[in-house]
């Protein structure tokens, strides 16, 4: 056990080295850099300073790339609070409350929120992995394609309960979400569907242009009718500390976002977009005023945003403990690490104990610098939204079509964006929200794929969905979120008379 | 009292609303005609869902149709926008102009690469859409940004940018 | 804001001025470098058919800084995604074939796509380069698993119809396995997942009985045990898993497809040009540094050089295209 100790001692002096600290202070740099672009991510980060990191010291290498992994969510969140384009899919939930803030001229205080949520989310999520990462992959290793399968129905179900607006027209929202998750190669069969002959789309459709299109080239062509600026409020209230104070008001919200994060961080099948999402669907629901939410309400900020800095551990969980990337970005992070001669699994920590603790140590860090730096520069950033827009519009515009090129170098991605970027804003004109749309487009994939995985392996018997008990548990709760919306009506119809709380059937 | 609602259910088609739940309830029905064409493995899942929502739009339709008095509030993460702004003609002609200047700039992008774009649509967004004393500072920021891009992403990142039609190397 | 006045004529002046550096600059900027003599004298386009992070994106990233050394020029890596990576070979088949635009692409893939994906490229008329990389597929149980070995796992598999997963409908790891168990007379439910590390996932987890996928996806697993392999598909033993039987051991008369990755150029690359560059790579594959690396990564080198390459190219392709229409029937390519 002293070994054991010594062990962690030793990582922890490595993590504290100038080179490593130097490393640190680089990588997250990178990270939020590329973060803030569309198209480029973590995994694509990573991939471009592989080659240099080829003759240094293991631990130097990972810290690096532990950096980037993690940072480049900030990046994201800046751009996506201050002008409502992601930096990657898994920041749209946070554009949610994050954006109508800025608007209200507390785009301070929403960076506030997410800088924060960095040292909680991130600080929490390493402690968990420390020390239950074998008990919670292994729990992971559970879930298969029936268990995946239902997850992704209940996620759908949850947030589908959640959506502000006439649920009909969320649910045709959904729908369309869903169909467009079909189009391409599909990969159980080999079959191509939907393509029209048009090569473009054997692929699937990537998700990335679809965010961006909806909500920021549709919001170019708002504030092109409106003018004037994105604070429509015309100078900033609020401020950095008042967002760090107002996250510490809702500590069950970030407990329970923490929770989601982590977990769905550690299944390989679900990403930062579920979790992202499903913590907000869940701090929607058990508000008091769930019709706040979507207006700037700042949970609305707490909560995705916690889960998703929690969902970036998350997914190492998996990845050191057995092996298993938690996520795309995790899967090239495991390549590194194998490259450099750190092989995770049961015995990682004792081979390579002191590299391990050496990255946990900067992980924690990193949360540290990037928390620091959101505070320092989140004040420069958000006079951005005091910029008059003939500044800020083309601005939003070149970044979202150059991220959307940037994803596979495709024009033709760049031409989807703006197609998206009409239907989100005829959408929105109408009343028909765009986010079950972009979840059916991430989860329909998921829920088909796997039911159909699923059949193949039962012999076409349903009752592998009932078999394994977290299966069971999985169908019971799809079916209770379905239901509850409309027992939560009867109830306050009940209760206090005529008390609409869906505005059209 | 037929004729006049009658005529009251006909102009809802010029709603843009009716019109776009109309546009989708076609796209629909018209691949489902195409999943018909696929084995039967692959195209369940896609028929179960178009035959959902299509279920989900005809209802729509016809509570449109049938029931015209229930109002369709609209209650949507919008941007809080001027009443005077958001309704009305003045609306309409910033909408296709927004749309022109997203358009130039894209067929510059595709022609002459992103050197480019980035220029034509600060241009193209002030000189439609915005104040023409910003013209200038819109100018001399995007000569800046252009630079900086290209700097950090193509000489020092390597990521690769929108070369144009006919700039090709 | 400020509220400067400024009169017309030189609000006039300023724009034409602004508008005049703004061309100069940006056209002085996308010139294209002025051509030149001797190869390589610019850098080098290096196509990949996957998305940065990927197996192949990751080994040609690898080779990338030792390829520069050898050349003297920079090699600029361009991921082309799309269409299981016909998207990237159609491209390049149709670019100049001066040696400045290369792909690098795994093979039996490049074959699959043109054959029973109807890929618009011709595999065979590519300039072979040189390959660098191969893979092997492994047969992998979990380790506690109730099978003790490929005897064990034929015997017990009698009868029963046993789930396998494998890491894509119509990849190598699929073929192969269609093979093998055609051979070993075996039914078994195909369990398509998207890539090796979903199909070991699943594998680990106990939702399928077994998994046929690629070494390099399986090393965090065999190195931490929790994986075993069965056998290996290969001509020869795997010298990082000396100890894993191969078919010829098990006494299987069944050829492997085997799976590599090597760098093509579009057709018709002048000879020179390809001698020059196979040169960079003969030395690369030498470079001490180069297998260090590789060793710690546990990538697999097996040097071809362009002839070699081609040979084997053709091998594969002959082999897939007289199994056409069983591969065919299993994969069902689009209509």
């Amino acid at each position: 056990m002293t070994d054991h100790w010594s062990l962690v001692v030793s990582g922890i002096t490595l993590a504290f080295t100038l080179k490593n600290i130097l490393a640190l202070i680089l990588g997250t740099v990178i990270g939020i850099v590329v973060g803030v672009l569309p198209g480029i991510g973590p995994t694509a980060g990573m991939a471009l300073l592989l080659p240099m990191t080829f003759g240094w010291p293991p631990a130097t290498a990972l810290i690096l790339m532990g950096a980037i992994f993690f940072s480049s969510n900030f990046g994201g969140s800046i751009t996506s609070i201050l002008i409502n384009a992601p930096g990657d899919a898994s920041n749209s939930a946070t554009m949610m409350d994050g954006f109508p803030m800025t608007e209200n001229g507390r785009g301070n205080e929403a960076l506030g929120i997410s800088a924060t949520s960095v040292i909680v989310g991130g600080g929490v999520g390493v402690i968990l992995l420390v020390f239950t990462a074998p008990l919670i992959a292994m729990f992971a290793l559970r879930f298969g394609p029936a268990e995946n399968a239902l997850l992704a129905v209940f996620a759908l179900s949850i947030i589908a309960a959640m959506v502000v607006g006439s649920p009909v027209k969320g649910l045709i929202s959904a729908g369309i979400g869903l169909f467009l998750a079909t189009i391409g190669y599909d990969g159980v069969s080999g079959n191509i569907r939907f393509s029209f002959g048009v090569p473009y789309f054997e692929d699937e459709l990537q998700l990335i242009p679809v965010v961006v299109g909806m909500f920021a080239v549709s919001q170019v062509i708002t504030m092109g009718e409106e003018g004037g600026t994105i604070a429509k409020v015309g100078k900033l209230a609020g401020s950095l500390m008042e967002g760090i104070k107002s996250y510490a008001r809702h500590p069950a919200t970030i407990l329970r976002s923490l929770g989601i994060g982590v977990f769905i961080g550690a299944l390989p099948a679900a990403g930062r977009v579920t979790s992202s999402f499903m913590a907000y669907a869940d701090a929607v629901r058990s508000s008091k005023n769930p019709e706040s939410f979507g207006k700037g309400n700042p949970e609305g900020v707490i909560a995705p945003e916690t889960a998703n800095n929690s969902c970036a551990m998350g997914d190492l969980i998996p990845t050191l403990a057995l092996g298993i990337p938690g996520s795309t970005a995790a899967a090239v992070f495991l390549g590194i690490m194998i490259m450099h001669g750190v092989v995770p699994g049961p015995r990682a920590f004792v081979d390579n104990g002191q590299v391990l603790y050496a990255l946990l140590t900067s992980l924690v860090l990193v949360t540290v610098v990037v928390f620091v730096f959101g505070i320092s520069c989140s004040g420069y950033f958000a006079r951005l939204s005091l910029l008059s827009n003939e500044v800020i519009v083309p601005y939003i515009l070149i970044f979202s079509l150059l991220g959307a090129y940037a994803i596979r170098n495709s024009f033709a991605d760049v031409l989807l964006t703006c197609f998206f970027g009409l239907l989100g804003y005829v959408m929105k004109r109408f009343g028909y929200n765009p986010v079950p749309l972009i979840l059916g487009l991430v989860l329909g994939e998921m829920a088909e794929k796997n039911f159909r995985r699923a059949m193949i392996v039962s012999d076409g018997s349903y009752s592998i969905f009932y078999a394994s008990w977290i299966a069971k548990i999985l169908l019971a709760m799809s079916l209770l979120s379905i239901i509850y919306p409309y027992l939560k009506v009867l109830y306050r119809r009940a209760g206090r008379g005529r008390r609409h709380v869906f505005s059209s059937p | 009292m037929k004729k006049g609602i009658l005529s009251n259910r006909l102009k809802l088609f010029k709603k843009g609303e009716v019109l776009f739940l109309l546009v989708v309830f076609f796209f629909l029905l018209f691949v489902l005609r195409e999943s018909l064409t696929y084995p039967s493995d692959t195209r369940s899942f896609p028929q179960l869902i178009i035959l959902g929502t299509l279920f989900l739009c005809a209802v729509l339709i016809m509570v449109t149709f049938f029931m015209p008095s229930v109002k369709e509030t609209v209650v949507t993460p919008e941007p809080e926008g001027n009443p005077e702004v958001s309704t009305g003609w003045r609306t309409k002609g910033r909408f296709y102009r927004g749309w022109l200047s997203i358009i130039t700039s894209l067929v510059a992008a595709f022609l002459f690469g992103f050197i480019f774009f980035i220029p034509v649509s600060f241009i193209s967004y002030t000189v439609l859409l915005g104040r023409r004393q910003m013209l200038v500072k819109a100018v001399l920021l995007s000569v800046v940004t252009a630079v900086v891009v290209y700097i950090a992403f193509d000489r020092f990142l390597g990521i690769p940018t929108m070369r144009g039609l006919l700039l090709r190397r | 804001m400020k509220k400067g006045r400024i009169g017309t004529k030189d609000v006039r002046k300023a724009n034409l001025m602004a508008l005049a550096t703004a061309l100069v600059v940006t056209v002085a900027l996308a010139l294209p470098a002025s051509g030149a003599d001797k190869f390589p004298s610019n850098p080098i386009k290096l196509v990949i058919t996957h998305a940065a992070g990927t197996s192949n994106d990751v080994e040609a990233r690898t080779a990338q800084p030792f390829l520069q050394k050898y050349l003297g020029v920079p090699i600029v890596i361009e991921n082309m995604v799309g269409t299981g990576g016909r998207k990237s070979r159609e491209f390049v088949i149709k670019e100049k074939p001066d040696g400045y635009t290369l792909l690098s692409t795994g093979m039996p893939s490049c074959q699959i796509g043109e054959i029973l994906f109807k890929g618009r490229y011709q595999t065979l008329s590519f300039t072979h380069i040189y390959s660098l990389f191969s893979e092997s597929t492994a047969l992998l149980v979990k380790s506690d698993s109730p099978f003790k070995n490929m005897a064990d796992f034929v015997e017990k598999a009698k009868g029963k119809t046993l789930s396998c997963a494998v890491p894509g409908v119509g990849s190598t790891a699929h073929l192969n396995g269609i093979v093998l168990t055609r051979y070993l007379k075996l039914n078994t439910k195909w369990v398509p997942f998207d890539g090796g590390t979903e199909a070991l996932t699943a594998m680990a987890g106990g939702h399928v009985d077994y998994v046929i996928c690629d070494t390099g996806s399986a090393t965090a697993m065999l190195q931490g045990k929790v994986a075993r392999p069965l056998m290996i598909f290969e001509d020869k033993r795997d010298p990082r898993y000396a100890d894993v039987p191969i078919q010829k051991d098990l006494g299987y008369n069944v050829d492997t497809i085997p799976s590599l990755r090597g760098v093509v150029g579009p057709p018709n690359v002048p000879a020179d040009v390809v001698n020059i560059l196979e040169a960079a790579f003969i030395k690369s594959a030498q470079d001490k540094d180069f297998l260090a690396l590789a060793e710690k990564a546990k990538v697999k080198i097996t040097a071809r050089d362009a002839k070699q390459f081609f040979a084997v190219s053709k091998s594969i392709y002959d082999e897939i295209k007289a199994e056409e229409g069983n591969l065919s029937a299993m994969v069902k390519p689009e209509k």
